[in-house]
C-alpha cells in the first residue's frame, strides 16, 4: 500500500469517537424554521391556511439569512452535514435566494437548494376549500408555493445558476412543490431542465389524506393516482425523489420500486401534522426504494438523531 | 432515526428484520441517492468526502 503524502492532511483527535458519515437530510424547508414551536396540533391543511411564507409580509434578507444559518445549525448539531431545502421565496426577490447561498457557504454544510414553485393555486387543489370557503377569500387560500405570473423563476435559475460555475457545497435541485400543483406543461419543463442539467427533482405526494381523496376525485384518467400520472408524463426514476408519501397504495409501490424513485419519509412532521404513519416496512421490502430517514418537520425541526 | 425505526412496527405488527442498520442507511446512502449525490458523500471510503461525524462513546448520555 502507497504511503499517503500527509503534507495537506488534518490530523483529527478521534479516540473514544465513533466516527459515521455525515447525515443527509434529505427534505427540508428552511422558511418553516422561526415558526419552530408556534401552531403546535394542528392538521396539515390548518398549518398551510396560516403558517406558509405567501400568507406573510415580504422578509428582511437579514431575517433570511438568519433563519438559513440557525436551521443549518440545528442540522449540523444533530450530525447532518447536508442539506435539501425546499425553500420558498415569496415575493421572489433575487437578493433573498443570494442571502439563503450565502447562508449555507459561510456555516459550510452542504445544501442542495430547491426553491419551490407551482402554477396551480392552493384553493382549487384542496378538497372542498374552493366550495365551503367564498370565492372572495381563496386568493388568502394560498400553498407553499403558487403561481406567479409576474415573474418566471425557473427561466431566473436557469440563467443564473443553473448553467453557471459550480459552488463548493452547493448543488441545485428542481422544486415542483407537488404535482396536483404542476400543470403537464410545468411538470414537462422540469423533466427537461433535470435531464439537461442533470438535476434531482423534489416533491410531495400524499402527505395528508385529503392529498389522496384529491387525487382519487381529479386524476380518475390515471385511476386516482399521481404516482401514474407521473409515470405518465415522464417524472419517475433515480433523480426523482417524494417526499412523505404517507398514503402511497401496494400497486404505487410497486411502480416506484420498478422505476427507482426516492421516497423520502417525514415521521415526526407526519406526526405532528396529524397526517398518518406511511407504510415503512413496504417501503423497505420494495428494495428499490431508498428509504431516507428523519427530516425536518414543519415547523419544528426533527432531529435526525437523538443522540442516535 | 429513532422515531422512523419504532414506528415501523406500527406501519406493519409482524415483527421484521432489525431496524437499526436500516435507518442508519436511510440516513446516510440512502439519503445521498437521494439527493444526487450518492458518488461523494454517505459512505466513509475512498473517494469521498470526509463529511464525518464523531460521536463521544464516553458520553452516558
Amino acid at each position: 500500500m502507497d504511503t499517503p503524502n500527509l503534507e495537506y492532511v488534518t490530523i483529527l483527535d478521534a479516540a473514544d469517537r465513533l466516527i459515521v458519515p455525515g447525515f443527509v437530510n434529505a427534505h427540508y424547508h428552511s422558511h418553516d424554521i422561526l415558526a419552530k414551536g408556534t401552531m403546535e396540533e394542528v392538521p396539515l391543511e390548518t398549518w398551510c391556511m396560516l403558517a406558509l411564507p405567501p400568507q406573510y409580509p415580504a422578509r428582511s434578507r437579514e431575517e433570511i439569512k438568519v433563519r438559513t444559518i440557525l436551521g443549518a445549525l440545528e442540522c449540523l448539531r444533530s450530525g447532518i452535514t447536508t442539506v435539501q431545502d425546499m425553500v420558498t421565496l415569496f415575493p421572489f426577490d433575487p437578493a433573498h435566494l443570494d442571502a439563503v447561498l450565502e447562508a449555507y457557504e459561510e456555516i459550510g454544510i452542504r445544501a442542495v437548494v430547491s426553491p419551490q414553485y407551482a402554477d396551480i393555486s392552493r384553493a382549487s387543489r384542496t378538497p372542498m376549500w374552493a366550495d365551503v370557503f367564498p370565492a372572495e377569500l381563496h386568493a388568502d387560500l394560498s400553498g407553499a408555493a403558487e403561481p406567479d405570473t409576474r415573474f418566471d423563476l425557473l427561466t431566473y435559475l436557469e440563467e443564473t445558476y443553473f448553467a453557471s460555475e459550480p459552488r463548493r457545497r452547493l448543488t441545485w435541485g428542481l422544486g415542483p412543490i407537488a404535482p396536483e400543483s404542476c400543470s403537464t406543461e410545468l411538470v414537462e419543463r422540469t423533466v427537461e431542465l433535470s435531464t439537461r442539467y442533470d438535476l434531482p427533482i423534489f416533491t410531495h405526494l400524499y402527505e395528508s389524506k385529503s392529498m389522496a381523496l384529491q387525487a382519487r376525485l381529479d386524476f380518475p384518467g390515471y385511476g386516482g393516482s399521481l404516482v401514474r400520472r407521473m409515470q405518465s408524463e415522464g417524472m419517475l426514476g433515480p433523480k426523482v425523489s417524494l417526499a412523505h408519501s404517507v398514503w402511497m397504495l401496494p400497486d404505487e409501490i410497486d411502480i416506484l420500486a420498478s422505476t427507482g424513485t426516492n421516497v423520502t419519509l417525514n415521521v415526526v412532521s407526519n406526526l405532528k401534522l396529524k397526517c398518518g404513519i406511511p407504510p415503512i416496512r413496504e417501503f423497505q421490502d420494495a428494495r428499490s426504494i431508498s428509504l431516507l430517514g428523519a427530516i425536518i418537520a414543519p415547523p419544528a425541526i426533527a432531529k435526525i438523531s437523538s443522540r442516535l | 432515526m429513532k422515531l422512523t425505526a419504532t414506528l415501523a412496527a406500527v406501519s406493519q405488527a409482524d415483527p421484521g428484520p432489525t431496524q437499526a442498520d436500516r435507518v442508519f442507511y436511510s440516513a446516510t446512502r440512502g439519503g445521498a441517492l437521494s439527493v444526487s449525490l450518492e458518488l461523494e458523500v454517505g459512505q466513509i471510503d475512498v473517494g469521498f468526502r470526509a463529511d464525518l461525524v464523531l460521536i463521544d462513546l464516553t458520553d452516558p448520555s
